[in-house]
């Protein structure tokens, strides 16, 4: 099962994003700067954005998913109750998933920002996919959210997960990491080789390398982990 | 044409003179011809079959019903093809340029300011109608008609969410009305022709009209 994008070239106007490889199964971490292009990349592997040239093939993927940032675009429920009916999942476990207990007669878009985020990640994590593109899924929650999320995607059983992010706190698991730099798709290889490579990595990272640690993944527990090793 | 004031004033003034009789709107139909060549920026085929359609629709049924749908028709095409041109050659701070300098820095400030969150709404509401779709596309779309009443509710909701954060700003930076602005304009070799061709075909419909009477 995989994502290829083979010889991708994404424009708007002037600007361009050039992609080529291939996402296989596993946690992608794909980083780069606000306005790189992440989103307009997972807009095009999620078959939303016709690119220029090259093309998108997804092979034995049949059902796969885009969180876009903005979690008010996916709402189709008028009330919370009804917008979880609309991903076929149980109202009450879900809204205890979600940490939105008792609110399920609430009106879906009178939610904040970040409760909408949380409702909506955990009703398409909650859901059965071969691919899930995650894009800024960390974007508008609290540190405790994100942990959240991260478990929910540790924990899930989604085969292939890409997850497009500039967070520099709370990273879940991953297997790869790539990253946008220069207009260009860089793949940086799987962890942990790839953390040395990883020029955007989180600074507690940098940081624990520094100091000569060697993090087993990207998670501020690896790095604390790696720099208690290295002390033991 | 790059001056605001002259693009303004010429869509008005083509407006009145291709509502006002199917003379006035086969003069206009040229101008858009000739002098909005290269600037046309008609909208995609879906956008266009939905404006033109329904103003088809209504063509059809005045003409059935004994009115004249087929000048309608004809008139209101080149009114929305001269809207066209007018709010996709718009730049950003145009209207705001304009009212103040054509009614000052207390009415004309609040003009402009409210025309200008009003077309950046607009602008910012065609990527939300685009990215809705798609969001419902993803989520497993019910047809398109289905899909209109999450895409409305959720459009204005959106809408009446950011209007309140906007109040909210403006407050907060201590708008209570008017300000001080200076306006400035662009203007291209072809905007006096092009303004001074507009206000031709407005006096020929005059014309036509007084000879008519």
């Amino acid at each position: 099962m995989h994502l290829n994008a083979d010889g991708l070239t994404l424009s708007h106007g002037e600007w361009a994003l050039c992609a080529d490889g291939v996402f296989g199964e596993g946690v992608h971490l794909v980083t780069g700067a606000v306005g790189s292009g992440k989103t307009t990349l997972a807009s095009a592997l999620a078959g939303i954005f016709e690119p220029t040239s090259g093309q998108i093939s997804r092979e034995g993927v049949l059902r796969f998913t885009l969180s876009m940032q903005f979690p008010e675009y996916h709402v189709t429920g008028f009330l919370v109750k009804d917008e979880i009916r609309s991903w076929h999942l149980p109202v009450g476990k879900t809204l205890k998933k979600s940490g939105l207990e008792g609110r399920e007669n609430e009106k879906t878009l009178t939610l904040s920002r970040g409760q909408l985020k949380r409702l909506h990640l955990t009703c398409l994590l909650g859901n059965s996919w071969d691919a899930v593109i995650l894009d800024e899924p960390f974007a508008g929650l609290d540190c405790r959210e994100k942990k959240r999320i991260c478990t929910a995607i540790e924990e899930g059983n989604h085969p292939l997960i890409i997850i497009f992010t500039h967070e520099q706190a709370v990273l879940p698991v991953a297997d790869f990491i790539w990253e946008i730099e220069g207009n260009a798709l860089v793949c940086r290889g799987s962890v942990p080789d790839a953390i040395p490579a990883w020029k955007g990595a989180p600074r507690y990272l940098t940081r624990a390398m520094e100091e000569g640690a060697h993090p087993e993944n990207i998670r501020l527990q690896d790095a604390t982990e790696a720099l208690c090793r290295m002390h033991d | 044409m790059q001056d605001a004031r002259l693009r303004i004033g010429a869509t008005l003034l083509l407006s009145c003179a291709a509502f006002s009789s199917v003379f006035g709107a086969v003069l206009v139909a040229l101008w858009w011809g000739i002098v909005a060549r290269g600037e046309r920026n008609l909208p995609g085929r879906h956008a266009t079959a939905v404006i033109f359609g329904a103003i088809i629709l209504v063509a059809g049924f005045t003409e059935m019903f004994g009115g004249d749908g087929i000048s309608y028709g004809f008139r209101m095409t080149v009114v929305t093809l001269i809207a066209f041109w007018a709010f996709g050659r718009g730049r950003e701070g145009d209207l705001m340029n304009t009212a103040v300098w054509a009614f000052g820095d207390r009415i004309g400030f609040d003009l402009g300011l409210t025309a200008e969150m009003a077309v950046s709404s607009l602008r910012r509401t065609e990527k939300d109608i685009r990215d809705i779709k798609n969001a419902l596309k993803l989520k497993g779309s019910r047809g398109s008609v289905h899909d209109l009443i999450p895409l409305g509710l959720t459009l204005t909701i959106m809408q009446i969410y950011r209007a309140r954060e906007q109040g909210i700003t403006l407050a907060t930076r201590g708008y209570r009305g008017g300000g001080t602005f200076t306006p400035s304009f662009l203007r291209s070799k072809t905007d006096n022709v092009a303004f001074f061709s507009s206000i031709l075909i407005i006096m020929a419909v005059f014309v036509s009209f007084a000879g008519y009477l």
